[in-house]
């Protein structure tokens, strides 16, 4: 029997710790001092009959009950349940016999606990049975056990009877020498027949002693014997004895014949009669139940719902009898950090009203309450008010949606608070100590109304003030509604335009006379964004405040483009909010003017120019922003602008307003108001947005929390890891899970018979290596070549198998889509897969068996592929090289073994497919690539080194290339509208116009950019004989004007869309990395299918699905990107701290007060104004059309685009705002 | 307002927070056209649907010859009214859906009505869709039924329909999915579903149509669900059915 899934009684010790498990085949010694309790189920009945459940399958293993007996055999017993939580948690709960009432309900016995304060019992429990016989013996082994107990007061008489049997016969009998009650009931549903001998008389009347099943064996004529006119004697009669006194061997007769005694002679002959054959008028009454009837859903289950709310919460000052509080939707909008604190807001009544608010509101926040609600200890229970009549409310005519919703905030409220006090009246406890229920509202108008209603409610602030760290909560309360009631009071013009209304930007659209798209701030000037639709070719430009209007980096806006006369150049001016409005005080609320003295004059000075040379100048179209669809506010990371606060305030806990300065360039500063100022300056913080209103210059948000010190290295991390997005928390329970029980000990199976090998090849002879980067753990490719007898090689890539571990739609693979990609920083790996499988299980490591995926071809001399082919295969890695290593031994003629001769046989290879790729028009493109060296004790960058390019790096290159885009064919056929490829777009002309013409103009060069062949020549020409750097810094800033790759479904572009324009491959897509991208998973799981090694899971299948696996990696992977570039500018900036350098460096870009300088050997590209050339701020004329800019005056220079320059590298802390920079001194134009 | 079908793990409320095994209200009334043999209005939530039945009269000369000459032919025609839906959208006459709907209803009476008994006679059906929330088939089968015993045509027992999902859709491969009773639009727009026809109390299916994908494992649970709302489908019927038969007997109204 199946202990965990069947109820099972135990006898246990007094105090029950451990539970004494009935063990399934006890020995006979035993079984005569146990309880006859524990013995009920020794013996299966000789029928089982299934049970009807409507549901389909629960959590089996989930429960199990427990009966305790007091040792001294008082026969006091107890009932303990134990059953699992969600997070596999146990849980129990425990009530005596004597407390509690049994009633059957279809498959289950209700148990119900007796309430004297109503005199109705109130349901505890309900145990779904699988068979009906297991059902009865629970029955009335629990009803035999209330009447023993000395607690038991009376014993309900519905108790003994299980509601749905029919009673046959009862008549009386002689019963091992006492007096019993003998029944025979029918289930009216199963038909299940049982004999049931009850105490007949006394204090226990009615007391179950036996119950015994009647099954198809009483079909047997020789089954019922009458020996004499009172004896009748059963064969085969298998009684369940329930009485420690009871001795069913006396009643049974040599041959096993179960011998009953009826008292009365007529009842003996109407007992006979029901079951002989001759009885057959009642035939329609009496249905044997033979055993293979069909069984509809046998399963068990359980349904008690735990409570979620607490019976004693937590009291406060004002409610100390304790609270339950029920938030409004502002509430939650303004400070949902707050109710995730744990120091606070247990007990939290979530209305259903409120949380589809919440969610048609901000989707992210309506996530985290629902994460909340999850959360076992925040105790958060989601009320359905809106599916019950009570708190049900009708819109009434004239009310807005809100008024309504805050009605019936109000109205659940009033009901909650009412309905505790009946239950705890009803329960007989004190009117006084029951907890108040608190509703949670920074509206105004709701608090009044609720307080006319009389309705227990707070707002945030007095709420928060009264608990116990108020300091530091209150300042997460957020500012936007305090501070628009303090506005209130004052007459403050509105600084920004109102945004229109949602109809009147919808129809705009439509008709064309407005633009939507995506807000983006130039990187170089906070004042001037750019937005791109589909309506110009060009991108839009918006400039200055007014026009920017509270838009704010990534919102989606709508825009109104301006007229004619007010286009304008895109900026050659660097404008930087900083030092542009550095003494600016945080807390001035009034006589704030929307545009500064200075940005008016800065922008002024620009537009002056644009219209002195209106001619020769290239006027791009404006616009203004006037309305914004949808904010894409995240958390920023920043710091405190040490001048906005005030000195004496640093160490007063008063409360101030402060400016937090982004990390982000391009998000403006951030009003926040803060009792902590004097702790957080100097820190990394996190801050949300709250709101922008038309009054307030900058956005107002809040603070969430101190990452750490700035500049430290565990802040900085994880700043850029929140930054960027990227999930850097560690593996929940559930992935790890995932893993195989055998952890680091896996192996590949040693029997090849293993299901684990089938269809695989064995590969395991091949001379197979590696060659990765120095230090790299993640091998997720191998490599092997031999020459075939016809004079072609055959060649194989190996990758890692990391579909064999990660099955689709498990939660490993869940979370593995949602992190997309491995992130690489600096002194940091943040996996995609656990530990285990990344750097043990799936990496192909040198010297052991590992599972791969296996591309091989065949290649003549002339890397032309005769036939390629994928399978699963086995493979043993030789040995891992690093590219160093391996370049050696190919470069070492004295080496001539097998592995060597196979690399130098790649090499030859890949240099030809190489040659091959050019011919087609791939690009060399180039990006500013550095190593950080680290101090291997502390992890302290040391020094910078630029990456050297090895040939093995292309050998390794061109073969993955090779993989991947004849996978991609491969599973582009199996798969047309669902295969999982990349595509690199072409890139449109007008992104090449501004360097074409910088070419052009500084150095005659002219470059073509019709094709990616063109432009792959074109390039190749752009070369300075006396520079051998111009070529790659051309190539640099070419690379800057493409198009982003991006991941794809098939089915949603059609063929020639797919051209990867990089590499010039008509097909691509990512399978080499299965453990570090999510891309090549898919892939993989795609190739399996394609070559009939499994099926293909539905999730894969789904276009939609896609889709959106899709659109997530392509967003991680271009964060991790992003991450990785700025861990490494991170360690830049430290390695070169306290040094100063004298380094050769690039003009990349010239402004009319500044130009950009580019220095390749630490990769860092900074800004150098000219009033940083001299004390005095030289006067300058800029030339456009030439991209030079001259000074005169203090100093005199003259700088023109892609000169070389010498440049002082040092760095600094920049006073205002505590950041370490890297800062840049011209010293001289021209080389060193 | 309701809650994403996301949310329905929360509480394991459905949308209109029914929960997984409730019918939405379902009412109906006979004889609402005194001019019709057979007429009947039946609401299933918010699905409106009005069935009359003329016939069993003579069969048309030319064109409608469908059935066999010794039993009568049953004509379904069903029309959608432009505003049934939340788009107003016109649907023309040879809309496939609503053609293969009312393929289905026809074969299904055709075996369902003692045809035999109506030689060379065509009885028609004409159902209009008024409002449309989900169950569409199942309701026009229910209406359909109420209509044909309403004209007194001899059948063997009612034919109740209910439709029946899933809790979670074919391509998120969720095993622990619950089966779902009577879907509403939204319902049936983002998971599968079946409608599912008995003859009366009895487990015999007469009508089964699946248009969505689902993994074969939960089928089991979803059928076993239809078939049982189905039952309590012709629990309401029927006391529809009697409560005008009583009437009638008490004269009071015809």
């Amino acid at each position: 029997m199946d202990a965990s899934l069947t109820p099972f009684i135990v006898l246990a010790p007094p105090v029950p710790v451990e539970p004494h498990f009935a063990s399934p085949s006890p020995n006979p010694n035993e079984i005569e001092r146990r309880h006859w309790a524990e013995k009920i189920f020794d013996h299966p009945p000789n029928s089982a009959t299934g049970l009807k459940h409507k549901r389909g399958p629960f959590d089996k293993n989930r429960l199990s009950v427990t009966l305790y007996l007091h040792a001294e055999g008082s026969d006091v017993t107890r009932l303990l349940c134990r059953w699992m939580d969600p997070y596999q948690n146990p849980l129990y709960s425990s009530y005596g016999v004597h407390e509690l009432c049994v009633r059957r309900q279809g498959s289950s016995l209700q148990f119900r606990r007796w309430n004297d304060n109503n005199s109705r019992p109130t349901s505890w429990m309900a145990l779904f049975f699988k068979t009906f016989e297991k059902m009865v013996l629970f029955h009335a082994a629990f009803v035999a056990l209330k009447f023993r107990c000395p607690l038991t007061i009376s014993v309900d008489p519905e108790d003994h009877k299980i509601s749905g049997e029919k009673l046959l016969f009862r008549g009386h009998i002689v019963d091992d020498g006492f007096e019993h009650v003998l029944a025979v009931f029918q289930d009216k549903k199963c038909h299940v027949i049982r004999l049931h001998a009850s105490v007949r008389s006394g204090e226990l009347k009615r007391c179950p002693i036996w119950t015994a099943f009647v099954s198809h064996e009483s079909e047997d004529p020789e089954w019922i014997c009458r020996r004499s006119g009172h004896r009748i004697w059963l064969r085969k009669l298998q009684p369940y004895v329930f009485c420690e006194n009871y001795k069913k061997k006396r009643q049974i007769q040599k041959h096993g014949e179960f011998e009953i005694y009826f008292v009365e002679k007529r009842d003996a002959d109407k007992f006979e009669y029901l079951f002989r054959e001759d009885g057959e008028d009642d035939a329609d009454s009496i249905i044997y139940v033979t055993p293979g009837v069909p069984v509809f859903i046998t399963l068990t289950w359980f349904e008690v719902a735990p409570f979620v709310l607490s019976e004693k919460p937590a009291g406060t000052k004002a409610y100390p009898q304790g609270h339950y509080l029920v938030p409004d939707t502002n509430a939650l909008l303004n400070a949902l950090d707050l109710f995730e604190q744990t120091s606070a807001f247990y007990d939290v009544i979530i209305l259903q009203t409120v949380l589809e608010e919440l969610r048609n509101r901000s989707l992210p926040l309506y996530n985290r309450l629902i994460g909340l609600t999850k959360s076992e200890d925040k105790r958060f229970y989601v009320f359905f008010n809106d599916f019950r009549l009570e708190t049900y409310i009708v819109r009434e005519a004239g009310e807005s949606i809100n008024d309504r919703n805050d009605r019936a905030v109000r109205r659940a409220v009033k009901w909650y608070a009412e309905h505790l006090m009946q239950a705890v009246k009803a329960a007989g406890g004190r009117a006084k100590k029951t907890p108040a229920v608190v509703m949670l509202s920074d509206d105004k108008e709701n608090l009044r109304k609720a307080t006319r209603d009389g309705i227990e409610a707070c707002n945030l602030t007095t709420y928060v003030s009264g608990l116990e760290n108020a300091d530091q909560l209150l300042d997460m309360i957020s500012e936007a509604k305090e501070g628009r009631e303090l506005r209130d009071a004052k007459v403050v013009e509105n600084l920004y335009q109102e945004y229109f209304s949602v109809s009147k930007m919808m129809t705009g659209v439509k008709n064309g006379t407005l633009h939507q798209g995506i807000f983006n701030v130039s990187l170089y000037n906070y004042l001037e964004g750019s937005i791109h639709v589909p309506a110009f070719d060009k991108n839009l430009l918006i400039l200055g405040r007014e026009n920017i209007n509270r838009a704010v980096q990534g919102d989606v806006v709508v825009i109104e483009v301006l007229p004619k006369d007010q286009w304008k150049e895109p900026s050659t001016k660097i404008i930087e909010e900083e030092t542009l409005n550095k003494d600016e005080n945080a807390d001035a609320e009034d006589g704030e003017a929307v545009v500064t003295e200075r940005e008016r004059r800065a922008l002024q000075e620009e537009v002056k120019k644009v219209h002195s040379k209106s001619i020769e100048g290239r006027p791009q179209p404006t616009a203004r922003v006037v309305g914004v669809v949808k904010r894409n506010w995240r958390q920023y990371v920043g710091h405190v602008d040490e001048s906005s606060v005030s000195q004496n305030a640093k160490q007063s806990r008063k409360q101030q307003t402060v400016f937090l300065i982004p990390m982000d360039k391009r998000i403006p500063k951030i009003r926040v108001r803060t009792r902590q100022a004097g702790e957080i300056l100097g820190k990394r913080v996190l801050v949300t947005i709250d709101s922008w209103d038309r009054d307030s210059r900058y956005p107002v948000g809040h603070f969430v929390r101190s990452l750490g010190d700035l500049e430290t290295k565990g802040a900085e991390t994880e700043a850029l890891l929140l930054e960027y997005d990227v999930q850097y928390r560690p593996f929940p329970k559930a992935v790890l899970d995932c893993l195989p029980a055998q952890g680091h000990d896996w192996i590949v199976p040693p029997s090849t018979d293993d299901p684990g090998w089938k269809d695989r090849r064995d590969l395991r002879d091949l001379q197979i290596c590696s060659i990765d980067p120095i230090g790299c753990q993640d091998i997720d490719d191998a490599l092997h070549a031999r020459p075939l007898p016809n004079g072609n090689f055959e060649v194989g890539v190996h990758i890692a198998d990391v579909s064999h571990f990660v099955k689709p739609n498990n939660a490993m693979d869940a979370e593995a889509s949602i992190r997309g990609t491995t992130v690489y920083l600096v002194d940091k790996r943040i996996d995609m897969l656990p530990m285990l499988l990344g750097t043990d299980l799936c990496s192909l490591k040198p010297y052991v068996e590992r599972y791969a995926f296996s591309a091989i071809w065949e290649i003549t001399p002339d890397a032309d592929i005769v036939n390629s082919e994928f399978t699963k295969s086995v493979i043993k890695s030789r040995e891992a090289f690093s590219y160093e290593q391996a370049q050696i031994r190919i470069d070492d003629a004295s080496q001539q073994d097998e592995l060597t001769n196979a690399m130098r046989t790649l090499l030859m290879l890949s240099k030809k497919f190489k040659q091959k790729r050019m011919d087609a028009g791939a690009l060399s493109l180039s990006s500013p690539e550095v190593r950080v060296e680290m101090e291997s004790e502390t992890s302290d960058p040391i020094d910078v080194k630029t990456k050297k390019h090895l040939d093995t790096m292309s050998l390794v290159e061109e073969f993955m290339l090779l993989a991947n885009t004849s996978v991609a064919a491969k599973i582009y056929s199996a798969f047309p509208q669902t295969a999982m490829l990349r595509r690199h777009g072409a890139p449109p002309k007008t992104n090449f116009e501004e360097l074409a013409n910088q070419l052009k103009v500084k150095r005659g060069l002219e470059l073509r950019v019709s094709s990616s062949k063109e432009l792959a020549d074109s390039l190749d020409s752009c070369v300075d004989p006396k520079e051998p750097f111009f070529n790659t810094l051309v190539r640099i800033m070419a690379t800057r004007c493409m198009m982003s790759a991006e991941y794809f479904c098939s089915g949603t572009q059609t063929y020639p869309e797919f051209r990867h324009y990089g590499l010039a491959s008509e097909i691509y897509t990512h399978f080499t990395s299965p453990i570090r991208r999510y891309a090549d998973l898919v892939a993989h799981r795609q190739l399996a299918a394609a070559i009939d090694y499994e099926p293909l899971d539905a999730s894969v299948r789904s276009k939609g699905k896609l889709e959106g696996v899709c659109k997530n990696i392509n967003v991680r992977h271009r964060n991790a990107q992003q991450a990785g570039r700025a861990s490494i500018e991170y360690y830049v900036g430290q390695a070169l701290k306290g040094r100063i350098v004298e380094e050769e460096g690039f003009v990349m870009k010239v402004f009319s007060n500044g130009i950009v300088v580019f220095v390749p050997r630490f990769g860092i590209e900074s800004l150098i104004r000219l009033r940083d050339l001299a004390d005095v701020e030289p006067e300058s004329e800029f030339d456009a059309e030439n991209y030079v800019l001259r000074t005169k005056g203090s100093r005199v220079v003259e700088v023109g685009l892609f000169q070389k320059v010498v440049v002082r590298i040092s760095d600094i802390k920049e006073e205002s705002t505590g950041k370490r920079k890297v800062k840049l001194e011209l010293v001289k134009t021209g080389g060193q | 307002m309701p809650l994403d079908t996301s949310s329905y793990s929360l509480a394991l409320l459905r949308l209109d927070g029914r929960r997984w095994n409730e019918l939405r209200r379902l009412t109906a009334q006979i004889s609402t056209q005194a001019s019709a043999d057979g007429s009947s209005y039946l609401e299933m939530g918010n699905t409106k649907v009005i069935c009359t039945v003329s016939g069993p009269s003579e069969q048309k000369a030319a064109g409608s010859d469908r059935g066999e000459r010794d039993k009568a032919g049953v004509r379904v025609e069903i029309s959608v009214a432009g505003f049934s839906g939340v788009e107003r959208k016109r649907r023309g006459r040879n809309d496939k859906r609503i053609n293969e709907m009312a393929t289905t209803i026809s074969s299904a009476f055709q075996t369902n009505l003692f045809t035999n008994l109506f030689p060379h006679s065509t009885i028609t059906l004409s159902l209009h869709l008024l409002s449309s929330d989900g169950s569409v088939l199942a309701a026009l089968l229910n209406a359909s039924t109420l209509a044909l015993i309403d004209a007194g045509i001899p059948m063997k027992d009612y034919i109740c329909a209910c439709t029946a999902g899933s809790t979670s859709s074919y391509s998120s491969n969720d095993e622990s999915a619950d089966p779902l009773l009577d879907l509403n639009a939204q319902e049936e727009l983002e998971l599968p579903f079946l409608t599912v026809a008995t003859l009366g109390g009895s487990d015999s299916v007469s009508v089964l149509v699946m248009e969505t994908k689902v993994q074969v494992g939960r089928l089991e649970g979803m059928l076993a669900v239809g078939v049982d709302g189905c039952k309590q489908v012709r629990e309401v019927l029927d006391e529809v059915v009697r409560e005008r038969g009583s009437r009638i007997l008490e004269g009071t109204k015809l």
